[in-house]
């Protein structure tokens, strides 16, 4: 008798999501520092220290940014925005995309070829370079003074651009899945006894459908924050960054929000001489990552098995 | 081949129309104009069409002459085509030596775990897991912490923690980061086809007579395994050179990556005609076609693999 093989990834994943739940509600459970609260001097072993300090100094767990601001509150508001702002981009791709990959499938002709078209045309680059490109050419242009419009809507215009690079192969793979279901014989019953495709798509595809693409949407969110901390390195981040100049001291640029990419994108520049100041950010976002990615691939493995 | 031709005429027409919208994308912000009012005592700065387009059909011609220049802050001018002949060599480089290393290790990992090797069964699944599931940048900058750590605290560095393409130490933690998700990707797709192929009637009827199970997996199954590990080149390829930008930038790496954000901007030395200073759109979107051929070449070899390998062999029916 054959044993079945233990399902590691969705193990592995299950526990970092226990453990990403149990450290975004921290903040409810013990007193969490303000992530913006500044402390700008602090007795360090009985001298009188500027910021950034250890793990433990100064009563900072993990110790602070250059601004003096709490890490550990930062990284734990951090993760809650990158992971809203993951998920929102991710419901946005899954929302325009599953009606087209259903319309596209099922009527197939000149609908299922200008699918196959943009999503050939989307995965011509990378999907970061093409994201990169699209929202750095905009956001040059949104800086502009007379484009007060697009400069207030930037963060808006970030997420729904990040989100449409995204579209193209969602829809494909949603049209592939619609396509190969239509030849199936119940379907082909439905369609015979003259049941509408709306009805068709709505209470016989899709049911069979939802299970694939919620295990897509979870791998999104993964590839998501992949991309946001990706852009982050090349400078591409939301929010802004704001200079924090003493006297004495040279000027200090530290990002604005709490988001792990901006956290990781403005402090990579430290990692010689403050390690812990961007590697923590970066681990933070590979951790949540890492669990997306295995939840998705145990929890595929878990539905082939099942048949 | 009517198929292979298909294949290549339409990656053509793909490569052309990528081309034209990324170009036209990336010079957006060539767009930007200033202008000095002196009745308000200040410049202003505002978005012109008129020199987005001008920028734009200065780009087709400044292509067709090979005259894109890279001016840098100090006035010193370089072709860029020189600059662009070495990145796009440094970048292939590092790819194929992550993708041909990480690959065949993956392929060797994979053929051992379906062995029943627990050993390698375990470390397919450990080289899976932080191959796929981590992402580039941690994996870049966890190594780079190690060698600091190393540093510090024993005096030895594991590897320098830049990349140099001169050096050998220097290639180091670059093909290896990049090496993980072909390394990964491979194994669990070796595994998982060898494991499907193991199971099969010719497969028992070569271990019932006695073979070896090493010839077992290497003459038989492995054979057989091969149009599926092409089948994953596509994607392969695709993930790999995903990251190699984000590598080259983390390790400055000389490559490709360097040049696909744009730095600078507009500087008017009083000639009447402002010129761009540092990365300009036109070496943005020059890069960036160079990338797009990179990966439609080697796509479609990839995909022409699949296309060969997958066709049943002549006279055998349906």
């Amino acid at each position: 008798m054959r044993h079945a093989r233990p399902n590691a990834p969705l193990v592995l994943g299950v526990l970092l999501l226990v453990g990403l739940l149990l450290f975004l509600a921290l903040p409810w459970f013990v007193p969490v520092a303000d992530p913006a609260g500044q402390t700008l001097t602090a007795e360090v072993a009985g001298t009188l220290q500027l910021p950034p300090y250890g793990g433990g100094q100064a009563g900072f767990l993990l110790g602070s940014d250059p601004a003096g601001r709490d890490m550990l509150a930062r990284l734990v508001y951090g993760a809650r925005t990158s992971l809203l702002l993951a998920m929102a981009i991710t419901a946005i791709r899954v929302v325009v995309a599953v009606p087209l990959g259903l319309v596209a499938g099922w009527y197939r002709g000149l609908t299922g070829r200008l699918s196959e078209g943009a999503s050939a045309m989307f995965g011509a680059l990378p999907t970061l370079i093409l994201v990169l490109f699209l929202v750095q050419s905009v956001k040059v242009i949104a800086s502009v003074e007379g484009m007060t419009w697009l400069h207030m809507s930037w963060p808006y215009l970030y997420v729904g651009l990040v989100a449409v690079a995204g579209v193209p192969r969602l829809v494909e793979h949603v049209r592939r899945l619609t396509a190969d279901l239509a030849v199936r014989s119940h379907i082909e019953a439905a369609v015979a006894v003259g049941a509408p495709p709306v009805r068709i798509m709505a209470r016989h595809i899709w049911p069979l459908l939802r299970g694939d693409v919620f295990v897509a949407a979870t791998a999104e969110i993964g590839w998501v924050l992949m991309l946001l901390g990706q852009m982050a390195i090349f400078g591409v981040y939301l929010g802004g960054t704001i200079i924090i100049a003493q006297d004495g001291v040279p000027p200090i640029i530290v990002e604005r929000d709490a988001e792990l990419g901006a956290m990781l994108g403005v402090n990579r520049h430290l990692l010689r001489r403050y390690p812990e100041i961007p590697l923590y950010p970066a681990a933070a976002l590979g951790l949540i990552v890492a669990c997306f990615q295995l939840l998705a691939d145990g929890l595929r493995l878990r539905w082939r098995s099942r048949g | 081949m009517p198929a292979l031709l298909k294949l290549w005429v339409r990656r053509l027409v793909l490569f052309l129309v990528v081309t034209l919208a990324l170009v036209y994308l990336v010079h957006l912000p060539a767009g930007v104009a200033q202008e000095w009012l002196p009745d308000q005592s200040k410049w202003q700065v505002f978005y012109s069409p008129a020199q987005y387009w001008r920028q734009t059909s200065q780009f087709w011609t400044e292509l067709a002459s090979g005259g894109i220049v890279y001016h840098h802050s100090d006035r010193h001018h370089i072709p860029f085509m020189e600059v662009l002949h070495d990145s796009w060599q440094n970048t292939g480089r590092i790819f194929a030596m992550a993708v041909v290393a990480g690959g065949f290790l993956g392929v060797v990992v994979g053929s051992l775990a379906a062995l029943r090797s627990r050993v390698f069964g375990f470390l397919s699944l450990l080289l899976a897991i932080v191959g796929l599931s981590l992402p580039d940048f941690l994996v870049v900058m966890g190594g780079q912490v190690a060698t600091l750590w190393t540093s510090r605290t024993f005096g030895f560095r594991l590897w320098p923690i830049l990349a140099d393409p001169q050096t050998p130490g220097g290639w180091v933690l670059p093909v290896a980061v990049l090496s993980l998700a072909p390394l990964g990707y491979m194994a669990r797709l070796t595994a998982a086809a060898l494991d499907e192929i193991l199971r099969e009637d010719y497969i028992r009827t070569a271990r019932s007579k006695g073979l070896a199970e090493f010839r077992v997996i290497f003459g038989h199954a492995f054979r057989n395994a091969l149009p599926r590990l092409y089948g994953g080149l596509p994607s392969l390829l695709n993930v790999v050179l995903s990251s190699v930008p984000v590598v080259e930038q983390l390790t400055t790496w000389p490559g490709l990556g360097k040049w696909l954000v744009p730095a600078g901007g507009y500087a008017d030395f009083g000639t009447g005609s402002p010129i761009w200073i540092g990365v300009s759109p036109a070496m943005i979107a020059m890069s960036g076609m160079t990338l797009v051929a990179m990966f439609m070449v080697l796509d479609g070899v990839a995909q022409s693999l699949v296309l060969v390998y997958s066709r049943k062999p002549e006279g055998v029916r349906a």
